[in-house]
């Protein structure tokens, strides 16, 4: 895993600290959430269906820590799932960015 | 019979009138065709419009407006009429007014739609649901539910799309299509071209080698450049209302265009990134599971949304500012987050006075060696959420207490950094935002929102209904049933019914008036009456074919269908062309006619008015005056019209935008000149942007505001679709043409 690729801040490698605070925001949380989506999608791709009923339990829990342990405990390497995603995402934003800007 | 009223509009200027007039010239009249919008002008003109009401409807906080299907809109007619001073205001307002019916049939059909569209969902649910039935109610609920999503803070350009299936085939690129569609296509061929290069890996292969990677890349390129341009556009817009200097405005829509092309460049980099995400999903998922993870991942998102900013903004800075893993904030990540890694002032305002004071990691590592206890650091860890929160001054004020110093905020910051810095390295931090992080996951189970989806479907997506726009509706309506009813509204357009009072001349004009809007409503009287009479004589040609005996025969409660006349498109205009063509002497002609008819009305309240009575009234009055033959034209007539001409390319000039000084360098600049330094809109701003020397006579230092003016100087000469010929002609002398009375 390149940590250094996982560490880059995104403001200032997309360029975006010369928006305005308010596109800043709005960009930032809008690519949290394509990256929250990834995330969701790959946990409920890795659970089997007797999992995601368990997954349902801790989460009515509302305890993060009960919620982060179950998904430590099923979700193979589940930091660096995430991890990767961002990794990921990263790298698609920008190829995807290089592409636009041809 | 003859009808005398036809007389009065069948003068048009002679074969020698015309060579005369190309004479004086030096063009040929038929060249100056009238604006045949091409595909991309089309496009662009769509896609302007669009924009600029999804941007007017974001502010006022009205459902997103959707394109409109092409053939319930007029179309606009482009030619320049120059007959008098105020035909470029008019022009203006003609083509304002027509987008407005345009919008307001929309919202018709919109409001029929959805009636239909209600109506058939009780029906429905009186029934009951099969198992597919019951998976598309699901379906439709993922539908609704991600489309809220995206509508909520993504806008999109939208035209009426149906839900495609997997194996749908590449979208054929000459299609009017969307933004979105363009997108889809183009991550489709993007992810099967990564998959050639990757299987061609040892022949060296490049994404550029791949049959319609390019093309497709080219076509989404091109729709981005409209988008983009559109949103220029109405960036200077906006700065010109401000009423600055030259200089000043210059300035500010630079910072805008520099702030709108990286806006647009990363928010399409994000949906790109998810369209493809969605691609990859859908062919290695069954339909059934990916609809359910779509729908709880949906959840989560909404989940995300409806956190206050301060909590939004630490999962963000969590995830993607500092690379940290969400839920999985151990010391090291906590931090990054914490301790200044994050960039931008906004972040650490948010974060809070404490966040802020410890943005120096050195400083960090320099007070980790302190000893703090372990007890003041739970503590302070168990405040530090709500003192985010807060955003308030208390967990400082807590470490300056713990540090028993006031000494001046140089003292203050180590303090604060070095007791922060130990609690990053004691994980307790991490603690406390982790509740923040690993929060997003709590809520209801899976299966409960399962539950939900199947019975809250019908209802969510009657709501949309009443707030949504009429294309999305389409999209979830059944087709059938939608198109039914656009059929219908297509229709029961063209039909007049008789009413008390009525005639074949007052029914036309409704037509007319209907179909043609500010386009025939702002004609002046006698030109209106040409028309009219126009589609009488139509209908006179062969009353039967209407449902009539003759033309005053009419029975209240009949229906008379005017189809036959207005859909032949090109028929009317042809008429709406000779009626702006009608000569000073033919136009007082058919005015006074028609006030002849006018005062016969008046004077006879109770008489019904028929063609045979029109004839009557009209005649043995004075015949036509033939056209005055311009080659008889005097000397000092002549001088009039230069001065007319001149005073009418003024106007013009000055409502393009330009100043006399600016007009002065660019008027003996050849249109061919203009054209190739201004291929397109948007092509012009991206050389702009891209900073390509355009090479334009300027005056003064070339400022994005006469640059801008120089393009709408360039499209308005382009809608006469001048030819290889008259783009020889100057700026000038071709402006001084069209504006000829």
């Amino acid at each position: 895993m390149n940590k250094k690729i996982i560490q880059e801040n995104i403001i200032k490698e997309f360029g975006l600290e010369d928006l305005s605070e308010d596109k800043q925001i709005e960009l930032l949380t809008t690519m949290t959430e394509s990256v929250l989506k990834r995330i969701t999608i790959k946990v409920l791709e890795q659970l089997s269906e007797e999992d995601k009923k368990e997954f349902d339990r801790a989460r009515e829990t509302n305890d993060p820590d009960k919620i982060n342990e179950f998904l430590r405990e099923k979700i193979n390497n589940y930091d660096e799932m995430v991890k990767e995603v961002i990794k990921e995402f990263k790298g698609e934003m920008k190829a995807n960015i290089k592409e636009l800007q041809t | 019979m003859e009808n005398k009223f036809e007389k009065a509009k069948i003068i048009t200027p002679t074969k020698e009138q015309i060579d005369t007039i190309e004479k004086n010239l030096g063009v040929k009249l038929d060249k100056i065709e009238e604006k045949k919008p091409s595909f991309s002008e089309k496009n662009q003109e769509e896609i302007n419009r669009v924009w600029v009401e999804e941007e007017k409807s974001k502010q006022e906080g009205k459902p997103e407006i959707k394109t409109k299907e092409e053939k319930d809109e007029p179309k606009l007619d482009f030619k320049y009429d120059s007959s008098s001073e105020e035909n470029l205001q008019k022009h203006t307002k003609q083509v304002q007014e027509i987008k407005k019916q345009a919008l307001a049939k929309a919202a018709e059909k919109k409001k029929k739609i959805i009636e239909d569209f209600k109506k058939r969902k009780k029906i429905e649910e009186k029934k009951p649901l099969s198992t597919s039935e019951k998976n598309q109610e699901e379906i439709d609920k993922v539908w609704v539910e991600e489309e809220e999503n995206k509508q909520e803070e993504k806008p999109e350009i939208k035209t009426k799309e149906k839900s495609r299936k997997k194996e749908e085939p590449i979208i054929e690129l000459t299609e009017v299509v969307s933004l979105d569609k363009v997108r889809k296509n183009f991550a489709r061929v993007d992810l099967e071209t990564e998959k050639w290069v990757k299987e061609n890996k040892k022949l060296d292969r490049k994404k550029e080698d791949f049959e319609g990677y390019q093309k497709s890349k080219e076509k989404y390129l091109e729709f981005l450049r409209f988008v983009r341009t559109a949103m220029y556009e109405k960036a200077i817009r906006e700065v010109e209302k401000l009423g600055l200097l030259e200089k000043e405005a210059d300035e500010k829509i630079k910072e805008k265009i520099e702030e709108i092309t990286k806006e647009t460049i990363i928010r399409e980099a994000n949906r790109l990134y998810d369209q493809k995400m969605d691609l990859k999903l859908e062919a290695k998922e069954e339909s059934e599971k990916l609809e359910k993870m779509k729908n709880f991942a949906g959840k989560i998102i909404e989940k995300y949304r409806r956190m206050p900013l301060y909590k939004k903004l630490l999962i963000s800075g969590g995830l993607l500012v500092s690379g940290m893993a969400a839920g999985a904030a151990g010391g090291a990540t906590g931090a990054a987050l914490v301790t200044g890694v994050v960039a931008g002032r906004w972040f650490q305002r948010v974060l809070g006075g404490a966040a802020t004071a410890v943005g120096l990691e050195a400083l960090i590592k320099r007070s980790q060696e302190k000893k703090v206890e372990k007890k003041t650091l739970a503590e302070l860890a168990d405040k530090l959420q709500e003192s985010i929160k807060n955003n308030d001054k208390k967990l400082d004020e807590k470490l300056l207490e713990l540090e028993g110093s006031k000494k001046g905020q140089k003292r203050w910051r180590y303090t604060l950094a070095g007791t922060m810095g130990a609690l990053v390295g004691s994980g307790l931090i991490s603690k406390g935002l982790n509740n923040i992080v690993g929060g997003i996951w709590s809520g209801e189970g899976t299966e409960k929102i399962t539950e939900q989806a199947q019975t809250e479907g019908t209802e969510k997506i009657t709501e949309q209904a009443q707030t949504e726009g009429t294309e999305k509706i389409t999209e979830q309506a059944q087709t059938e049933g939608t198109e039914k009813i656009v059929e219908q509204v297509e229709a029961t357009k063209f039909i007049e019914i008789v009413q008390k009072g009525d005639s074949i001349w007052k029914m036309s004009e409704d037509q007319l008036e209907k179909h043609y809007g500010e386009k025939f409503t702002v004609l002046d009287e006698a030109r209106k009456t040409y028309l009219i009479d126009a589609v009488k004589d139509k209908i006179s040609e062969n009353p039967k074919t209407f449902g009539l005996e003759n033309i005053d025969k009419l029975n209240v409660g009949q229906k008379i269908d005017f189809s036959s006349i207005f859909e032949d498109e090109s028929e009317i205009k042809k008429v709406f062309d000779k009626a702006g063509a009608l000569k000073q002497a033919s136009l007082e002609n058919i005015k006074t006619h028609g006030e002849s008819i006018q005062k016969w009305v008046e004077a006879h309240p109770e008489e019904q008015l028929d063609s045979e009575q029109v004839d009557e009234i009209l005649s043995g009055k004075t015949e036509i005056t033939p056209d005055v033959d311009i080659t008889d034209v005097e000397m000092d007539k002549q001088a009039v019209l230069e001065t007319e001409i001149t005073k009418l390319e003024s106007n013009l000039v000055n409502n393009l935008g330009f100043n006399p000084e600016e007009y002065e360098v660019i008027m003996n600049t050849k249109i061919s000149k203009l054209f190739e330094e201004i291929p397109s809109k948007s092509e012009a701003w991206e050389f702009w942007r891209s900073n390509k020397t355009i090479d334009l006579p300027h005056h003064g230092m070339y400022g994005v505001t006469e640059f801008n003016r120089h393009i709408k100087l360039a499209e308005f000469i382009r809608n006469f679709t001048p030819s290889q010929e008259i783009q020889q002609m100057t700026v000038k002398r071709f402006l001084r043409m069209v504006v000829k009375p």
